[in-house]
């Protein structure tokens, strides 16, 4: 079922690693290079070739858990498998990863332990998977809810009841080693209940009353109910009900007992599979809170170690605790508003803090450091990560091949209406001539009136600058297929050995569908080196579905086996926002890719490379 | 501030001893404030003063930076992804384990390189590594980083020693460590053209001896490595352990950190 399953530290290294079969191509290393670096953990699954990742980490060591799977199956377990091998592993070579972080040859032969362990963990949670499915055939009426409030099934009720808590019971007592699983689903469908049974959500008179009275009566637990004693039990089974002796058996009980509520549980099937017991269900309410306190302790009693009130005081003072999700949730709702100050798109934001938490929960804070400190330290590098271009951004390099190619480097500008396509085209043209390399601009505004004009003007503009430059512009006129202008520019190009083809576009909406094809075919007949996206630095969250439209149509009317995106992205105006510089940071988001240029004013030379740190500073400034 | 501070400390302990006669205990307590405050000031002094005494691993991801360390740390063999975070370790670099220097590898993935500008200042030498198998395919992207780390400013001044490790060098199709020299030599010569010719940085007034603006070589001349201030030289090297010469092959490249280390180059 599973592919491959490897646990590595961020520097690099595997620790452990599992192949059920030998991988095409390097899903993990792909997982790195486009999730991890990216930014990008606030996605829960990531697609390679045939394959689905899955990965979780585990900050305060600096440990990544990856689990590989064909894409074609739907295994649901693998999430908790993640979560299970993460806690297993942790706890089990605590001392040996504290070492890993300051080596980094660590021999493989200290985890070996790991095999077995991780071989059980699966089959237990593939048997749990299996049976799950073999269950979903449709219930019987018996086992319906309807049934039980019918005279009949009232009746039987009583006796089910006992028969599920005991069939509990031994759950609970066998095999005390192995059931962290279990224990983790348990644990998992509690955390279910609790966020399904927000507070928001428990409206209606009668759940409140029921909820007061219950926590009132009962803080921690709700009442048990009566044990029915039908007079055969087992041996094992009456040694687990003795409680009289405080052995470890006995404990592993009371343990296994605090992360459930007998109340809240769910209905028990006749094979022993376990469902959650929904919100509707009557009674359930009440205990709610009673569940939510009790994992709230368990919580609590793990973090601190049960060393008592002392430790966790002195453990504040050193600041050697670590950041929860509930100490992130407020700082991070802060940062995230005030990137959208910043003019960044919302959703960016919003996913761009989700990764950021998910880097830094579990990390232990230095001495006199603020949370706050961290997450903007945090946030920091990962707005430099997302901006750092990850192709070259040397054009002329790129200009400089295709010249000893003896083909014209073809450039093509699009973008919406307004953004100055052609504008930037002429600056992009202007250093282009300046580094004595010949230009063709191809008119290829077919629509707008007074494009071609336009173009002609900056083309005698340019070549007044320039005395020895070689400019020249090839339009034909209006009305005509734009493509096809296109196509003959850059042939003419090549007759005459021009160095550049600038193609310049009509700038058309997103939405709009005949001329999104008709731009996707001139991209696919002419299949030039570079598609830049003209933008300008005034939009907020209009600039992601600007580049997922574009994006998206380049794709989707192509009709090419490997189809055409964006390469790279020029940002207008920006002298005009002052620090609100989020369209940076949204545009290369979305696309990953690199902005080339920024414009920043109304001459030929307010050409700009843009300054990654400069843009981060200004994103980061309150 | 750091060079008054012990003289300012000097000249109130003096005055200090005076006051205890006729003061007392709120003397004896300013002693004790004036005495932490220059032990703070002391702290602080250590503190923000860089010491250069690390070897970097740096390179194109993929071409064996995180391996090579694992192989100078303990002579062991990992499997590894993609790095995520920089690696720092000790390692010794002769036999009785005297001579040992902090080597720090970092991510070589085009969105973590930037993280070579934070560790230039504590580096003493850094080992450029390359997958020499696959330099005719990479030759740009690994001659661009190569060429950002030479137009650091702080790798120019101070002139650090650059070692080019031609990593993969048992692999058949791996070049020798003077092409390959060679090659980025070439590649740099075009690349200098074009980043001088490209535009200006957005902030490019403000910072007028910025790192990117720095001209390698000479100009008119074909540039070679010997043009630079700082010392390049390459070697040929494997981390892969199957004979018995294993240890030779990373020989050179740690007989060359021992140089380094030892302040002999």
């Amino acid at each position: 079922m599973l592919d491959h399953f490897t646990v590595f530290t961020k520097g690099g290294v595997v620790l452990w690693s599992c192949a059920f079969s030998t991988l095409r191509g390097q899903p993990v290393d792909d997982l790195v290079r486009e999730v991890l670096v990216e930014e990008r953990t606030g996605e829960r699954a990531f697609e390679s070739g045939p394959y689905t990742v899955k990965w979780t980490l585990a900050n305060e060591l600096n440990l990544v858990f990856v689990a590989v799977y064909q894409k074609i199956l739907q295994l649901a377990y693998v999430e908790d498998l993640l979560r299970t091998a993460r806690r297993a592993f942790t706890e089990m070579f605590a001392e040996t990863l504290q070492e890993c972080l300051t080596v980094v040859a660590v021999p493989k032969d200290r985890f070996v332990a790991f095999d077995a362990k991780f071989a059980s963990i699966v089959r237990k949670l593939e048997e749990r998977e299996y049976t799950s499915r073999a269950n979903r055939a449709p219930r019987r009426f018996e086992d319906t809810k309807k049934y039980q409030n019918t005279l009949e099934g009232s009746r039987g009720r009583k006796g089910d009841e006992a028969s599920m808590k005991r069939s509990n019971t031994r759950d609970t007592t066998d095999a005390s080693a192995e059931d962290s699983a279990d224990a983790d689903g348990i644990r998992r469908n509690v955390e279910a209940l609790r966020l399904r049974g927000g507070p928001g959500k428990r409206g209606g008179k009668s759940s409140k009353n029921g909820g007061s009275a219950a926590s009132s009566k009962a803080p921690k637990k709700a009442p048990r109910k009566k044990r029915v004693w039908d007079g055969s039990a087992t041996a094992e089974e009456a040694k687990a009900l003795d409680f009289s002796q405080g052995g470890d058996g006995a404990d592993a009980d009371v343990a296994a007992e605090q992360l459930i509520d007998r109340a809240a549980l769910g209905s028990q099937t006749r094979d022993g599979l376990y469902n959650v017991r929904s919100l509707g269900d009557a009674g359930a309410s009440g205990s709610d809170q009673a569940s939510d306190e009790d994992s709230d302790d368990d919580d609590d009693d793990a973090s601190a170690g049960g060393g008592g009130g002392m430790y966790s005081f002195f453990q504040r003072i050193t600041g050697q605790k670590a950041i929860t999700e509930s100490d992130l949730a407020p700082v991070m709702s802060a940062m995230k508003e005030h990137l959208v100050k910043k003019n960044v798109a919302a959703h960016i934001a919003d996913h761009l803090c989700k990764s950021v938490s998910e880097g830094i929960v579990g990390m232990k804070l230095g001495t006199f450091k603020s949370v706050k400190a961290e997450v903007k330290r945090q946030m920091e590098t990962a707005l430099t990560r997302i901006l750092t271009p990850r192709t070259s951004l040397d054009v002329l390099r790129d200009i400089f091949a295709a010249r000893d190619e003896h083909r014209p480097y073809t450039m093509v500008f699009v973008g919406v209406n307004g953004v100055g396509k052609s504008t930037n085209l002429s600056k992009t043209c202007f250093w282009l001539l300046q580094n004595r390399l010949s230009v063709l601009i191809a008119a290829c505004d077919t629509f707008r009136s007074g494009a071609v004009e336009q173009l002609r003007v900056h083309a005698r503009n340019l070549r007044a600058l320039e005395q020895t430059a070689r400019i020249e512009l090839y339009e034909r006129g209006y009305g005509k297929d734009a493509a096809g202008i296109a196509k003959d520019a850059v042939s003419y190009a090549k007759a005459n050995k021009f160095d550049v083809v600038l193609v310049d576009t009509a700038g058309r909406m997103q939405d709009n569908e005949p001329l999104m094809r008709s731009l996707s075919k001139l991209v696919s007949v002419n299949n030039p080196d570079k598609i830049i996206f003209v933008g300008e630095a005034l939009v907020g969250n209009e600039a992601v579905d600007q580049l997922t439209k574009f994006n998206q149509a380049l794709k989707d009317f192509s009709g090419l086996q490997r189809p055409r995106q964006i390469d790279g992205i020029i940002l207008t105006k920006f002298d005009t926002i002052d620090d609100k510089v989020g369209a940076a940071l949204s545009m290369t988001f979305i696309t990953g890719q690199p902005i080339l240029f920024v414009g920043t004013g109304q001459t030929y030379t307010d050409l700009k490379s843009m300054n990654v740190s400069h843009v981060v500073q200004a994103l980061l400034r309150d | 501030m750091s060079t008054t501070a012990p003289a300012a400390t000097h000249s109130h302990a003096s005055a200090g001893k005076n006051e205890v006669a006729l003061f007392g205990l709120p003397a004896l307590l300013l002693i004790v404030a004036i005495v932490s405050i220059a032990i703070a000031a002391v702290y602080l002094r250590r503190a923000s003063g860089v010491k250069a005494d690390s070897i970097l691993l740096v390179g194109a991801r993929g071409s064996g930076k995180t391996n090579m360390l694992a192989r100078l740390e303990h002579d062991a063999w990992v499997e590894t992804h993609t790095s995520l975070k920089d690696n720092s370790v000790m390692v010794a670099l002769d036999d009785e384990g005297k001579l040992c220097t902090r080597v720090i590898d970092v991510p070589g993935h085009e969105k973590l390189r930037y993280q070579t500008h934070h560790f230039t200042p504590v580096a003493r030498g850094i080992v450029f590594v390359l997958d020499a198998a696959r330099l005719g395919k990479d030759i740009r992207q690994v001659a661009e980083y190569l060429y950002d780390i030479l137009t650091d400013s702080r790798v120019a001044q101070r002139e650090i020693p650059i070692l080019l490790a031609c990593h993969k060098a048992d692999l058949a199709t791996a070049y020798a460590p003077k092409r390959c020299r060679e090659m980025l030599e070439t590649e740099i010569d075009r690349i200098r053209v074009t980043r001088t010719a490209a535009v200006d940085s957005q902030t490019a007034e403000q910072e007028q001896h910025s790192a990117a603006e720095r001209y390698l070589g000479y100009e008119g001349e074909t540039f070679r490595f010997d043009h630079l201030p700082n010392d390049v030289q390459e070697v040929a090297c494997s981390s892969l352990q199957e004979t018995s010469e294993a240890n030779d092959r990373l020989g050179s490249v740690k007989e060359w950190m021992a140089d380094v280390a030892a302040g002999r180059t």
